[in-house]
């Protein structure tokens, strides 16, 4: 009993004196303050309730079964699905492309304006952006124009513009940079000797991508696909200009909410997609635990 | 609406902990700064719509001798709330501009002043028509006054003739072309917004003979839900092209073609008129139209502020001929003097067309306004149970 106190008095001094420990702690205090303190008054505002443009304190379950009986909770299932299958058409897109850069471009200045061109729609706001393909898809726009003149249409195309087709192709452009970055660092980093000796093994290129590059790829995987679905779940911008309105997602229904000030209503649907969020994220890390976690995951790359 | 309720002074607000924080902070930066500049003791403070504004605030300042400083906003009610009540920024702004229905809320509670009638400077107010001082608009339940009419008019929407069919855009059309109509199906825009859109679609279904709505301005429960059914029913069918977001938006749709027919502001169709160098789009006259006009409110932090009588000098400023006049011709908006507009343009040797226009402006107005008309209200009590119901629109 005296051995193991001993034991644990020492473990407790060499944690308090060691380095990262005031770091790490001021860190935990901080993201505790900006983000699980407005969380959780996000959560308790959801159990409120808003009458004649005035908040009712008296804690209650009727803003949450109003979100589920008006079927306002398909916004969420929507915004997801859209933000999920966005997601996954990035990583097949750019997937390739940062494996090309990072594998295949020998050229340095090649790279050097490839990663500049990619850096550049930052510089711009998303609205800006948009924008231009309006004119461009809309029934009088030079597309619906081409495809009639040229006879491949009767008339003008209208799902290219206001439908789910046009919203997923608005957000593919601007969210693009933010799955290629991590993927193409994370491919810069594995060591081309692991690439070699699995042909040297014999593999074809295909098993080497699937049981080599891809493992090692995992970090700036999935650092890409939270870097994208994230965002694109809060998009708005892209959303309103070339869905307008009629794909209603999650930021246009928050907005509407708070225009009648439903702040119940919208900390109600803020809550259930970061549940959402939240056990899609568990589900991947339950799928990575396959391959040792994400520890493990991070420990192969730094062999 | 229940009785006045004490206006909360709060005394550990957001704002009041983050004001003492600010005040020793300015204390402390003042002592170092010599010669610290004193705010200018002339000018005037707004905040409110952006269509509220003039292009040139120095016309104001040529007339009235003070400086205005105009923070320009949208017709967003739950922005203006969360500012005016939350924020609290009726402790820096003289006045505020807003559509009217906002005094049933917010008058009550305290944080409009009710307004002094009699007040010197309020030169224009006896002659001004009752029928703008006293509109619901500017008037609670119980006829307290709670502000000053600026501008008004009533929407409609703006329509390419040749693809409606209109060989007379200026002769009575109807509003079948925004929800039923079999030549504008998949080309009709209408606002995002249930406290525009909901309440076109109720006035219809009145119109129309298809349902009895009791008010459409402010729907409870069935009603809501009905005009709801009709609307998902009716975007199911392909009416509607798109739902639209703003001002910009208007103006890029019609004038693009991408729909012949969208409920919107008549400043819109003023824009593409203008893009075109003429006369290319109309502002429908039809069965009814959504009566609005801005208000001019005074804070009730301003009561004891020594520039009171500058801010009303200010609210005598809107009901004159000069604002009438420019609005007039810059929007199509009508003031409650519209006479002055005209002596306005005269006096100051303005082109024929313009007074022309100014003239029109008034006669379309009152030719509106004679139909049995209702005031769009962007408060309604029921308004949490219309956005609810439009949700269902949006999803569908």
């Amino acid at each position: 009993m005296f051995a193991m106190k001993m034991r644990q008095d020492s473990a407790f001094a060499r944690w308090r004196g060691a380095p990262w420990v005031w770091p790490v702690t001021g860190f935990v205090v901080l993201w505790s303050i900006l983000v699980v303190v407005p969380l959780v008054l996000l959560v308790f505002y959801s159990f409120l309730q808003v009458r004649g443009f005035k908040v009712d304190w008296t804690f209650n379950l009727d803003t949450w079964a109003r979100v589920f009986e008006s079927g306002r909770w398909q916004v969420t299932t929507r915004t997801l699905r859209i933000a999920v299958t966005v997601t996954l058409i990035e990583l097949l897109i750019a997937f390739p492309f940062s494996l090309w850069l990072a594998k295949a471009c020998k050229s340095k200045i090649v790279k050097a304006v490839v990663l500049t061109l990619l850096t550049i729609p930052f510089f711009l706001d998303v609205s800006s952006r948009t924008i231009v393909w309006r004119p461009i898809f809309g029934t009088q726009g030079p597309l619906n124009s081409v495809l009639v003149d040229l006879g491949l249409v009767d008339g003008p195309i209208e799902w290219l513009l206001f439908s789910e087709f046009a919203v997923h192709f608005g957000m593919i452009a601007p969210y693009f940079p933010t799955m290629v970055f991590p993927v193409f660092l994370v491919l810069s980093l594995i060591d081309d000797e692991y690439i070699e000796a699995s042909r040297d093994l014999g593999a074809s290129p295909l098993q080497t991508l699937s049981h080599v590059t891809i493992p090692l790829a995992m970090p700036g995987i999935m650092a890409g696909i939270v870097f994208t679905l994230v965002p694109t779940m809060a998009e708005y911008a892209v959303p309103q200009l070339m869905g307008g309105f009629t794909v209603n997602l999650l930021g246009r229904s928050v907005e509407s909410a708070l225009t009648a000030l439903k702040y119940p209503t919208a900390a109600a649907l803020s809550t259930f997609i970061i549940a959402l969020l939240a056990a899609l994220l568990a589900a991947l890390v339950l799928l990575l635990h396959r391959r040792g976690g994400l520890a493990g995951v991070f420990g192969a790359l730094s062999r | 609406m229940d009785g006045p309720t004490e206006h909360r002074q709060s005394g550990a607000t957001r704002r009041n902990v983050l004001k003492g924080a600010a005040a020793t902070g300015a204390a402390l930066a003042a002592s170092s700064i010599p010669g610290a500049a004193k705010a200018a003791d002339n000018v005037i403070r707004g905040y409110g719509v952006n269509t509220g504004a003039l292009k040139d605030w120095g016309l104001f300042a040529n007339s009235t001798g003070l400086v205005m400083d105009y923070t320009e906003t949208n017709t967003d009610p739950g922005v203006f709330i969360r500012d005016v009540v939350a924020n609290e920024i009726g402790e820096d702004y003289d006045f505020f501009v807003f559509d009217g229905g906002m005094e049933d809320v917010l008058g009550p509670q305290g944080i409009f002043l009710e307004v002094d009638q009699s007040h010197p400077e309020l030169t224009l107010w006896d002659r001004t028509s009752t029928d703008f001082k006293y509109a619901g608009i500017t008037q609670d339940d119980e006829g307290r006054q709670w502000g000053f009419p600026m501008v008004n008019n009533a929407d409609s929407f703006g329509f390419w003739p040749e693809d409606l069919d209109i060989a007379d855009p200026l002769a009575p059309t109807t509003w079948e072309f925004i929800f039923e109509s079999e030549k504008t199906r998949g080309r009709v825009a209408v606002d995002k917004e249930w406290a525009v859109t909901m309440v076109h679609a109720g006035w219809w279904l009145n119109t129309s003979g298809q349902a009895k709505i009791a008010d459409p301005t402010n729907m409870a429960g069935e009603d809501a839900k009905l005009v709801a059914d009709y609307l998902v029913g009716r975007k199911k069918a392909g009416q509607f092209r798109t739902f639209y977001g703003g001002f910009d938006e208007q103006v890029e749709l019609l004038g693009n073609k991408e729909v012949a027919a969208i409920t919107c502001w008549e400043p819109a169709v003023i824009e593409v008129n203008l893009q075109n160098n003429k006369e290319v789009v109309f502002y429908a006259f039809a069965e009814y139209h959504y009566k609005w006009g801005h208000v001019f409110y005074i804070p009730s932090q301003a009561a004891n502020r020594a520039n009171l009588a500058d801010i009303y000098k200010t609210a005598n400023y809107f009901l004159g001929g000069e604002y009438c006049a420019y609005q007039a011709i810059e929007r199509g908006y009508v003031g409650p003097n519209s006479d002055l507009a005209i002596e306005y343009a005269k006096a100051n040797d303005w082109p024929a067309e313009h007074i022309e226009i100014i003239k029109k402006s008034g006669s379309k107005v009152n030719r509106k306004y004679a139909i049995p008309p209702f005031w769009g209200d962007y408060v309604p009590p029921n308004g949490d149970v219309m956005e609810e119901e439009f949700q269902r629109v949006l999803n569908a």
